[in-house]
């Protein structure tokens, strides 16, 4: 079937729809924890930049540090690089401050971007090797991934990585072409490096994907000379985009860079349930990130990989063909296996911190989203073999909509708590809890906590111990979904006893919160179970009078 | 393989994906509305009320129902309940669990009633009628220290409550000896654990914990950071002077224990 327009305008439509979803979700999307801390530094680092280019200060060392630094560690968050973090401040101030748009969707509005350029990205790369039903597929399941799309409307680094590693990949395999000026492959790759330290691990795929190709193209000279110029382009342009984007790399780079990476190398192990049992230092079971994906990916969409992944390894020479027309050796499929491996290989050793799950190796989810549109299209080729044209379009439309629509489902049912949510194969989210995988983290669910503390205390003023949402709560005022006459009581047992209403938020290693209010309001009676398909978030607690 | 064996093999595996993709709708569904709601819950409650006597016991399961089930009946589960050392002295127990989870102590008790209500099975069991003659927690003000002090809390451990005696023995190896100077004869049930989990992410060595009559071990635990609330196996005390001994190789091993006597 011919298209009447280039299967382009797809992608740009998906991409479009993703941001739209995205952006949606996220006014219904609690606080983490963390946002708070990235909305403060991307204000500053936003003022900055803003500050530099209307020339009210320069560039100077003390200058920079008193927005992208400090003596400490955390100082100004410079133990996460700023990219995600200028893009929401910028945005915050430009589509907030000058457009009147929702204060935490402006926040959250890069972070949706970037899906929706992942999105764009997983169509044009399948696009490109198979064909427009594959890539449709390929992206309405990368879109319905309900874990990705919760943390896509986040504020955070998670997606935008998992957006820019796959970039990465992507202009790195486009360079492979044999232009003359691969720029793009080393300024992408410094822009991921510039979003968060998972790009570092970036070069074992595409080094590895270099030796293999370059072996194919001309045996040991190949493995130096194949493209040697996209080498040069992340030796050069990746770290000067790096350094570039990160002006607290402009002066001291080695210390500043190394002090990064230390932090990450040594980052404390939070607490995180995995089958039942709380772990926070290693050694972590080896199975954590297959046992978290398989129970976090819509199970069709992993059945589709499946499928996906055999169809491919059996047509590997014709797409290498369809390949060879445009460029020689340039792997593909060698390439997604090796981003995933890259991206999920370190949570196999046992000593990496597991405490993120699945946000920690988004970056694999494109492979499997390409692998399963393959698998799509082929069981709808099946399906429609033999049949006249529309009779074939029908049964193909059907094949690919049953299959998103399972998807689509899942995603609806996992948000806003998506973090609660497991898959069918767990048994959703009562399923995850009898199967003791971590309940939430960062607080999000705390939101949903506010109506009724609200009712509660109608016009009285009551203190609040407010658990996990506390950086959040000003915030949460702030935007009006908490009346001013719910303060924070403060933290811990001091916060709990000057309090007349409190919360907590459900995870394993909080059950201690529980225990302290027992004891400050004598009784371990909550007033209203705040539940995610029936399964605990928030328990929420008025001291008797 | 044949082109029409071939055909039929793609045939299933692809029909196999589309009853992947049904199955999953409907999964998705049914399976986030199968946890009892609220209106079930007071159901189950109203049940439990109507038969409630002094002295029984209510617990629920699977744990993370716990909230919930508090939420409905914790009117009828003081502190000490909730963060009862175990479950002797409870000559009635009410179970009110979902999802075909039950609570493991509870395994050997025979049940009294078994019904079911929207979806919450409610038990009562019996429990050996036991009657407690001395608790360490209530006497600690009259037991006498060497090496440190103690204080009584409601501690974390192993991710429940637990209401014990909370002491932090030195960590050079030097023991913490705790003596109650007269207890009553009878049979003496001790539990410990390690309190804190940011303490025992922090330092992973276990403690230990020996239970001494006139010099002599008589009763040993080694709480550490996976045990959670452990039972030492009963023993007979002649009566008179019970002393607790702790040691730990590490700081802030913060030692939760209880023990009682109880009549035979």
């Amino acid at each position: 079937m011919t298209l009447p327009f280039h299967p382009r305008w797809i992608g740009w439509v998906l991409a479009a729809l993703t941001v739209l979803f995205v952006s949606t979700a996220s006014t219904q999307t609690g606080i983490a924890r963390d946002e708070m801390v990235y909305f403060g530094a991307g204000d500053t680092y936003a003022d900055w930049w803003i500050g530099l280019v209307t020339f009210d200060h320069g560039a100077g060392k003390e200058s920079i540090t008193k927005s992208f630094g400090g003596p400490g560690a955390t100082d100004h968050n410079r133990e996460h690089p700023p990219l995600v973090k200028t893009l929401s401040g910028l945005s915050h101030r430009l589509f907030h401050g000058k457009l009147g748009m929702n204060e935490l969707v402006a926040y959250r509005l890069p972070g949706a971007l970037l899906w929706g350029l992942l999105v764009l990205l997983v169509f044009t790369f399948t696009l490109e090797i198979w064909g427009p039903l594959e890539a449709t597929t390929a992206s309405l399941l990368t879109l319905f991934l309900p874990r990705a799309l919760f943390h896509a409307s986040l504020a955070c680094f998670d997606a935008p990585i998992a957006a820019l590693w796959f970039a990465s990949i992507y202009a790195y395999w486009r360079c492979l072409d044999g232009r003359r000026v691969p720029w793009l492959a080393g300024v992408v790759f410094g822009l991921a490096l510039a979003t968060k330290h998972n790009a570092l691990l970036l070069p074992f795929a595409l080094g590895g994907h270099y030796l293999y190709a370059g072996w194919l193209d001309g045996r040991w000279k190949g493995l130096v000379l194949y493209r040697w110029r996209v080498i040069l382009s992340f030796l050069i342009l990746a770290p000067l985009t790096l350094v570039a984007v990160w002006p607290w790399l402009w002066f001291d780079p080695y210390p500043h860079v190394k002090q990064w990476i230390e932090f990450h190398l040594n980052h404390v192990h939070y607490n995180f349930e995995y089958l039942g049992t709380n772990y926070n230092a290693p050694p972590f079971p080896w199975h954590v990130a297959l046992v978290t994906t398989l129970f976090t990916v819509p199970v069709v969409t992993l059945v589709a990989a499946a499928i996906g992944g055999v169809v491919w390894f059996r047509k590997r020479r014709e797409v290498s063909d369809v390949l060879s027309q445009t460029a020689t050796g340039r792997a593909p499929g060698v390439l997604l296996i090796l981003s995933a491996i890259a991206s999920i290989g370190p949570f196999v050793l046992g000593s990496t911190p597991i405490f993120g799950a699945e946000k920690h190796w988004m970056p694999a989810l494109p492979s499997l989203c390409i692998a399963a549109g393959v698998g799509v299209a082929w069981v709808a080729r099946v399906f429609a073999h033999g049949l006249l044209d529309r009779a074939r379009i029908a049964v193909t439309s059907a094949t690919v909509a049953v299959v998103v629509l399972a998807a689509a489902v899942e995603s609806a049912t996992a948000l806003p708590n998506a973090l609660t949510w497991y898959n069918a194969l767990a048994g959703e989210a009562p399923g995850g809890a009898d199967h003791g995988m971590n309940r939430q983290f960062w607080g999000v669910a705390a939101r949903d906590a506010l109506p009724v503390l609200a009712k509660v205390a109608g016009k009285k003023q009551m203190r609040v111990y407010s658990h996990d949402a506390s950086p959040a709560w000003g915030y949460y005022q702030k935007l009006g979904l908490l009346p001013k006459n719910l303060p924070d009581a403060g933290p811990e047992q001091q916060g709990i006893n000057g309090s007349q209403l409190a919360i907590v938020v459900h995870e394993k290693h909080f059950n201690r919160h529980d225990y302290m209010i027992w004891s400050s309001y004598g009784t371990v009676q909550p007033i209203a179970v705040i539940r995610v398909a029936g399964v605990p978030v928030v328990s929420i607690y008025r001291r008797p009078e | 393989m044949s082109p029409l064996q071939r055909r039929y093999l793609s045939l299933a595996v692809g029909g196999l994906l589309v009853l992947v993709a049904l199955w999953e709708i409907v999964a998705a569904r049914v399976q986030t509305s199968r946890v009892p709601d609220d209106g079930a819950w007071k159901q189950a409650a109203a049940l439990v009320r109507k038969e409630w006597q002094p002295g029984d016991l209510v617990v629920f399961a699977p744990d993370w129902v716990d909230p919930v089930g508090r939420m409905h009946l914790g009117d009828l589960l003081p502190i000490e309940a909730a963060a009862r050392p175990h479950i002797m002295g409870y000559p009635r127990i009410w179970e009110l669990s979902i999802r075909g989870a039950h609570t493991k102590d509870l395994a050997s008790l025979p049940v009294e009633v078994d019904t079911e209500i929207a979806g919450i099975q409610v038990r009562r069991l019996k429990n050996l009628p036991m009657e407690k003659l001395a608790d360490t927690f209530e006497l600690l003000p009259q037991a006498k220290f060497e090496g440190g002090g103690a204080s009584l809390v409601l501690a974390e451990v192993g991710f429940a409550p637990h209401r014990c005696i909370q002491a932090v023995p030195a960590p050079s190896g030097k023991p913490l000896r705790i003596t109650f100077p007269s207890l009553p004869a009878g049979l003496v049930a001790t539990s410990a654990g390690l309190a804190d989990v940011f303490k025992r992410r922090t330092y992973r060595h276990p403690a230990k914990l020996d239970v001494e009559v006139a010099g002599k071990v008589v009763a040993s635990l080694a709480p550490g950071i996976a045990t959670g609330w452990t039972h030492a196996p009963p023993f007979t005390h002649p009566g008179g002077p019970l002393t607790f001994v702790l040691t730990a190789d590490q700081p802030e091993r913060l030692v939760c224990f209880a023990a009682q006597v109880w009549k035979r």
